[in-house]
């Protein structure tokens, strides 16, 4: 005979099957939570500040070694340049363990980085965000709901690139338009985590 | 892409004698646990249908598939170990299958190289879908795409652990012998 399980524990089950937790690529996304960290050169900066006559927010995890995220150093630098006046802010983070403070603010010198790199140290961003690889992008609201994750184009080799889904996410927010592609996956390096 | 893809059916004879001439098979030609014993390292090029042959080819036994690629600093680091537990389980019902994500155009500038190097002694692939994406969803919906990433199959074929990022000979021994011990 099957014994039901009691009620308490199958309400459990279906919260957790109705809830699951917030995955990056979820259509309906919560607000991301603030947070604040130091930048390379030790100023802090919270989420919630680059608001400020934001349309839009491109946080984009970042490496200083890892070949993938070198691979698009240039099209970053691209990036900000075509968008930032158009009202959409772009911030690094570096959750690497093994990438220093002087290591990312010698490799955004080199690169000539516009943008804010910001150090996460133990990966608690990565790890809330549930970024896996650099390069991997989040495109956030004002109001800091997921517009768009993943990649930034479809191709690590820059004369191959075929498809642009980070440039046509932003020009449809800036279009007042919905995103067409919310989702997108590339290779890249494993964000190396601390062990906790 | 530089190498595409063509529905071939090869009499297991001439599979055989192919096998010699290490060089690039199509469609995941030679794929299973009978393939690879270095010399100059058969390579396979892997789609949906190589792999469903990888899969068919290999029911019965726990499958080890490893994605990794040449720039990628953790997938060579773990690639001994790769190497170690395929000679550990050898004449065991476990097959180990290395994919590499590099571009199919890198295979003998970089992918064969680190095989020879590495004395890569079980079947290896070049991944080789249409698209990353495809190829990343194919594996696993849940899979970001970082690397390196091992799936293990059971005795069914049915995907039962997936593992991120970098792995130890322990940790896939344990992830192996889980599996071996629940059939």
């Amino acid at each position: 005979m099957i014994k039901l399980k009691p009620i308490p524990v199958i309400l459990g089950i279906i919260f957790t099957l109705l809830t699951g937790s917030m995955n990056a690529g979820d259509k309906v996304s919560a607000r991301f939570e603030n947070f604040t960290l130091k930048d390379y050169n030790g100023f802090e900066h919270s989420l919630y500040e680059y608001k400020k006559d934001a349309k839009a927010i491109v946080v984009m995890f970042i490496a200083t070694r890892c070949p993938i995220s070198n691979a698009y150093n240039e099209r970053m630098v691209q990036l900000v340049s075509d968008y930032e006046d158009k009202g959409v802010v772009f911030v690094g983070i570096n959750s690497n363990k093994q990438e220093d403070i002087d290591e990312i603010a010698e490799h955004a010198a080199e690169n000539m980085f516009d943008f804010d790199v910001l150090k996460d140290w133990n990966n608690v961003i990565a790890d809330k965000w549930n970024a896996k690889v650099t390069p991997e992008i989040f495109v956030l609201n004002t109001n800091f709901e997921l517009l768009y994750h993943g990649r930034i184009d479809n191709s690590r080799r820059e004369d191959e690139v075929e498809t642009q889904e980070l440039r046509r996410a932003l020009d449809e927010i800036l279009a007042g338009k919905e995103v067409s592609v919310r989702e997108t996956k590339a290779f890249g390096c494993t964000i190396k985590r601390v062990s906790k | 892409m530089i190498f595409k893809l063509m529905p071939v059916v090869i009499p297991a004879a001439v599979l055989m004698l192919a096998c010699s001439s290490a060089d690039v098979k199509e469609s995941g030609d030679g794929a299973g646990s009978q393939t690879s014993n270095i010399p100059g390292i058969e390579i396979g090029l892997l789609n949906e249908t190589a792999f469903s042959r990888i899969l068919e080819e290999n029911r019965g036994k726990v499958l080890l598939v490893n994605v990794w690629a040449t720039w990628c600093v953790p997938c060579r680091e773990e690639f001994s170990d790769l190497v170690r537990l395929a000679e550990f389980y050898r004449g065991e019902p476990v097959a180990v299958i290395g994919v590499s994500a590099d571009y199919p155009d890198e295979l003998e500038s970089k992918v064969r190289p680190f095989l020879l190097k590495m004395k890569a002694d079980f079947p290896n692939f070049i991944q080789n879908f249409a698209k990353d994406e495809q190829f990343i969803n194919f594996m696993n919906r849940n899979w970001q795409g970082d690397l390196p990433a091992t799936f293990i199959y059971d005795e069914s074929g049915e995907q039962v652990a997936f593992l991120s990022a970098r792995q130890t000979y322990e940790s896939f021994r344990t992830a192996i012998d889980k599996v071996l011990k629940t059939e």
